[in-house]
């Protein structure tokens, strides 16, 4: 769940089909950025709301990358650099010994990273709560945020959540 | 592109086919894999034939023998694999393969008529590649050695594999025709006991394959080198024919996609699926022959590391590299993209690389044995490969056009095509 925008308007519904008509229609009248919430995942929501595809795939493969170089790094300057020690004849720096603790340290990190930046994708970054609209929204209702800048817009975005049939359209002002 | 899509205006350029669209599946009937090929299949399984002949001319036997014995491995493991897949399917109760079970269903015909060069090359080309006294052994150092008696010597015999075999090839030709048959006859009947009937033939089936396959493995590839030991051997080679499986899987679906009616029914989701089962399983390849590997590298045991030292040194190392480039890097960076998941060309590109490391892999584990330079690949090797390429289109091509192409009393087909389990 992410932030509210400043000023919204919402629509509830009570099926998943009705927001998914209502996201699509309310993209195509030319409202922007609009937001859905479900109780669970709705398989090609994103496209109906034109949702672009998030920056945390780049975040997380720049962590990956960052972790297993370290992790590489730490390896090759305590056999190398630091204590040098012969085991069992093999170089000093043994790569296929250290395989599998970059792998780790390169997920380690990727997932860190995942974690963290969803954060701040969220806006939960630095007030990690999130906007609760409505407790039914964990439950069995869905709704549509449709941001509002001006009073035309929200007029007009509540014309539109009247036309679709919103089971509750509720105005909000922060 | 995420999988699957719900109706709606900003899903109209959506290339798959949205929920509960899609009510009534048709039946494409028997659909031809070759068409026009089947004379180029048929020249090609001769022309094969006739090249890997000239190699016993111009070349030494044992090469001959070396390139059929890759190319059997290489499609026999194709021919199990699609059985293999069919029965994780079945056991996994998985929905979305069900409009491509019956491409895999298929490709298990082709083991009755690898049974044939199995005995081919037990019966002539053993004492060629097997012989512990034969003259390439000597002449590599590694003949003249008693390194087995007893039972393992019988075990080991050319008689110990032809019963293993005959014994091995019975038990996956009746559970896969069983497998199949029974899918095959749903197609009439309707009748939703079938399904049930093949998750319990599917789970005797792996039982067994688990055994078996690693059995025949240690056979035909491993007895080249009886002094090794690996205990990660069977699995190897069984994560090499589960990824060769699912490019080809992808492969003659694609080609049997060229049917509008089929193409209907496997949609751009189930390649994406495909496309989702070879990443995963490259990181298995992957995941497996690093462990095989590393393990022998970093034990340093005489007894294990002969065989990797053999393979990396002389040139070898360049195929060894080849392997995970081929099998897992392409592959997977390749596929990565979501977007390329579904993407026919991608496929065909991943598909064929991976299928070439796939036959890299069993030369670089057949050719050192003898071998302490790559053997570059020639004729022989070509001949035995197109000859076996040429015979199983030839024989997928028989059993896609004897039978409708999508198992379509399955009850649950409808589910799959129209991707309502997701």
């Amino acid at each position: 769940m992410a932030r509210l925008p400043k000023s919204c308007v919402i629509g509830f519904f009570n099926d998943p089909d009705q927001l998914v008509h209502a996201a699509g229609e309310a993209t195509n009248e030319g409202f922007r950025n609009c937001d859905a919430y479900s109780p669970y995942p709705i398989h090609g929501i994103e496209e109906v709301l034109r949702i672009r595809r998030s920056w945390i795939p780049s975040a997380a493969l720049t962590g990956l990358l960052i972790g297993a170089c370290l992790g590489f790094a730490l390896q090759y300057w305590t056999h190398v650099i630091d204590w040098p020690i012969n085991v069992g004849g093999k170089p000093l720096n043994a790569w296929p010994a250290y395989v599998v603790i970059v792998f780790e340290c390169g997920v380690l990190c990727s997932a860190l990273t995942n974690f963290l930046s969803m954060f701040v994708a969220c806006r939960l970054v630095p007030h990690p709560f999130p906007d609760v609209i409505d407790e039914d929204l964990t439950n069995d209702r869905f709704a549509l945020v449709i941001p509002a800048r001006s009073d035309e817009d929200e007029s007009a975005a509540t014309q539109l959540l009247k036309r679709l049939k919103a089971d509750e359209i509720r105005k909000v002002e922060q | 592109m995420k999988r699957g899509s719900l109706p709606g205006p900003g899903a109209t350029n959506h290339p798959t086919m949205a929920h509960g669209h899609l009510t009534t599946v048709h039946d494409p009937g028997p659909v031809s894999l070759l068409a026009g090929l089947k004379p180029v299949a048929l020249a090609m399984a001769g022309g094969g034939l006739l090249l890997w002949l000239a190699g016993f001319a111009v070349n030494d036997a044992l090469r001959v023998w070396q390139s059929l014995l890759v190319a059997y491995a290489f499609f026999l493991m194709l021919g199990l694999g699609g059985v293999v897949f069919t029965a994780i399917q079945y056991c996994a109760s998985a929905r979305w393969s069900i409009a491509v079970r019956r491409i895999a269903e298929g490709m298990g015909a082709y083991i009755p008529v690898s049974f044939v060069f199995f005995v081919i090359i037990v019966l002539f080309g053993w004492g060629t590649l097997y012989d512990l006294e034969s003259p390439w052994r000597a002449a590599n150092g590694k003949g003249g050695v008693h390194i087995y008696d007893g039972l393992k010597a019988a075990y080991l015999s050319r008689w110990g594999v032809l019963i293993k075999g005959v014994v091995f090839y019975a038990i996956w030709h009746v559970l896969s025709q069983k497998l199949r048959q029974t899918s095959i006859a749903q197609d009439r009947t309707k009748e939703a006991a079938g399904h049930k009937r093949n998750v319990k033939t599917s789970i005797i089936f792996l039982l067994l394959f688990g055994y078996t396959f690693s059995l025949h493995c240690v056979d035909m590839l491993k007895a080249l080198e009886p002094k090794w030991f690996s205990t990660m051997f069977g699995v190897y080679c069984f994560s090499g024919l589960f990824l060769s499986t699912l490019c080809t899987l992808s492969l003659l679906t694609i080609a049997l996609r060229r049917n509008r009616v089929v193409a209907e029914a496997i949609q751009p989701r189930h390649m994406y699926d495909l496309g989702t089962w070879i990443m995963a399983f490259s990181c298995f390849m992957c995941y497996i022959g690093f462990s095989q590997y590393m393990l022998i590298w970093y034990a340093n045991l005489p007894e294990e590391a002969f065989y990797m030292i053999e393979r990396t040194e002389g040139g070898w190392e360049y195929v060894f590299a080849l392997l995970p480039l081929l099998k897992w890097v392409i592959p997977f960076a390749v596929l990565m993209p979501q977007g390329f998941r579904a993407n026919v060309r991608v496929h065909v590109f991943v598909c064929v690389a991976v299928l070439l490391g796939q036959w890299l892999d069993l030369y670089w584990m057949v050719y050192p044995v003898f071998s302490p330079a790559p053997v570059l690949p020639g004729l022989p090797e070509l001949g035995a490969f197109l000859a076996l390429l040429g015979v199983f289109g030839f024989v997928l091509d028989r059993v896609y056009s004897s039978h409708s192409v999508l198992p379509v009393g399955d009850p649950y087909l409808k589910m799959s095509v129209s991707g309502s389990y997701l």
